[in-house]
């Protein structure tokens, strides 16, 4: 990929019915605080990084991503990656640490990590948010918008994770379908609680893309495009394919290079009907009075992928490839993509034990079994049992996954984070680490304002260890 | 429902590439059938949704 891509995912917890020591609040806490001070797999913030974020409430990894608790929740952030390679094992790699602590601390039958993005009683979401880094000459003109808008309102059809029922999408309301038909199965986890196609908050108020300006590098260069929108994946070929297209469309917006007839009249409500459309033919309404399917408004996205980004890279062509090959599948029969899209995995397997057990798609067993899918225990989790039966090929070997929990991306600034967090887990210091800054007491920072760039040498000079660095210097 | 092992259509940029001419070929395995994926699900506790009770993150 030409950018700086990053996942944040944001973990549910499920505690059995029988457990005494904590319920989902507290686990989260047992888990961060053994990763850090006993696994020793990062170095804990030694400062407020924000009001919300105190001391100790989390801190880099050795992998240079970042563990922490944001509004009770357990947070893994990649590290910076400009591959597709590294960015699905990375992901994978922060499921692997959450599950592996749970077996550490002896709990994992009676607590689990869900890799979701909803409950099913209160209303609550919680994201997995994408960034991508992006030229900060590309302008966010009204064209370039509305294109990027239906690009993403669009691409559910095969990111989405699925989710049975739905949810109101308005704070507070936890009716989930008051003056609705209700809906038995939808696309997206998220679509439910994206009420804005742009705005600021993360909170309430989500939208398909935050206008948060914050570049986390050197703001005359860069900027961040922060998107809420996308549902977690567990396959690992949909979050490839989600963050892989996506690199792509930015790749032709910063180059002013747009699909015709492709603008939706009201992308947040497309993005909801799309979801909950039981038909799968995926009509949108666009600005200028016509419809469109979400099918053909990817097709005109692939078609100028394919005419302006193929050959430039293995990768490129690898994702052009896999892109077209989705889309001509769901096409012919969703079904047949249920070893590549988590929402068709999901559905096939609710559908199949609805038949088999005689239960209707209101039946709350759909739901408990709708969780079970997300579940990073994998013995339990029902992806992972496709996984098992070979219905689903993963694209991360387990010992690329354990490499990940440890070993920083070698091409990005995260090498040099992933060195820094080595030594101060060593070293008794005074430090603060950012994602584009290394501190330590009574020396001059070391700005990483280019993500793109590993820092080795300035790391190595600034913490003087280079007469006995630690593997990984240099190479 | 499908009835074979779906992966890429074509090999990933990150993943081996296996010899074109002579040696092994990958075996077409089928997919077992239903019996122990549904067996899996019937184990799983019909209430965990309602305690599944979340704050709401970002």
């Amino acid at each position: 990929m030409n950018r700086i891509v990053g996942l944040e995912t944001e973990y549910g917890c499920l505690v059995q019915a029988d457990d005494r020591l904590g319920g989902p609040d507290a686990y989260p806490i047992r888990v961060k605080n053994h990763l850090f001070k006993i696994a020793r797999m990062g170095a804990i913030d030694l400062h407020y990084r924000d009001y919300e974020e105190p001391p100790g409430n989390g801190g880099f990894l050795l992998n240079g991503g970042r563990l922490y608790l944001d509004m009770g929740h357990l947070e893994f952030s990649t590290p910076e990656c400009v591959s597709l390679r590294d960015i699905v094992a990375f992901d994978r790699a922060g499921d692997y640490l959450l599950h592996e602590t749970l077996e550490n601390l002896g709990v994992a039958d009676k607590v689990s990590f869900l890799k979701n993005n909803i409950d099913h009683h209160t209303g609550a979401t919680f994201g997995c948010h994408e960034n991508y880094s992006m030229k900060r000459s590309a302008q966010f003109t009204p064209p370039i918008l509305s294109a990027l808008l239906s690009f993403l309102a669009t691409r559910q059809i095969f990111t989405g994770a699925g989710r049975v029922g739905q949810a109101n999408p308005l704070a507070f309301e936890f009716e989930s379908h008051r003056g609705q038909p209700p809906v038995p199965f939808q696309l997206s986890q998220r679509a439910d609680h994206i009420v804005n196609d742009i705005y600021q908050w993360v909170q309430f108020n989500r939208a398909i893309i935050n206008a948060r300006d914050e570049p986390l590098a050197d703001y005359r260069k860069y900027r961040r495009l922060h998107l809420l929108i996308g549902d977690s994946n567990m396959n690992e070929f949909a979050t490839a394919l989600k963050l892989g297209t996506t690199a792509l469309i930015l790749d032709l917006l910063e180059e002013g290079i747009l699909p015709k007839r492709v603008g939706l009249l009201d992308p947040v409500q497309s993005t909801r009907e799309i979801s909950r459309d039981q038909s799968y033919r995926w009509l949108t309404r666009l600005e200028n009075g016509q419809t469109r399917t979400a099918l053909e408004i990817q097709q005109a996205f692939l078609a100028l992928a394919r005419h302006y980004l193929a050959g430039q890279s293995e990768e490129n062509d690898w994702i052009i490839r896999e892109w077209s090959a989705v889309l001509d599948g769901l096409e012919r029969d969703p079904l047949s993509q249920i070893g590549k899209i988590d929402w068709v995995a999901k559905k096939w397997l609710l559908q199949t034990f609805c038949e088999t057990e005689h239960l209707t798609w209101a039946d709350p067993w759909l739901q408990s079994l709708d969780l079970e899918y997300h579940n990073l225990h994998p013995q339990r989790g029902l992806y992972f049992a496709l996984v098992n039966e070979g219905r689903i090929q993963p694209l991360v070997s387990p010992e690329r996954t354990i490499f990940c929990t440890a070993n920083p991306p070698a091409n990005t600034r995260a090498a040099a984070r992933g060195l820094a967090v080595r030594y101060f887990r060593e070293q008794a210091a005074n430090y603060i680490i950012n994602w584009d800054s290394v501190a330590i007491e009574g020396r001059d920072p070391l700005i990483m304002n280019n993500p793109f760039h590993p820092y080795r040498d300035e790391i190595t000079q600034l913490l003087t260890f280079a007469d006995d660095a630690p593997t990984g210097i240099g190479g | 429902m499908p009835d074979r092992i779906q992966r890429p259509t074509s090999p990933a940029p990150w993943e081996k590439r296996e010899v074109e001419d002579g040696g092994p070929k990958r075996p077409d395995a089928t997919v077992p059938d239903t019996k122990e994926l549904l067996n899996k699900m019937r184990r799983v506790d019909p209430n965990q949704a309602k305690r599944y009770r979340q704050r709401t993150g970002q």
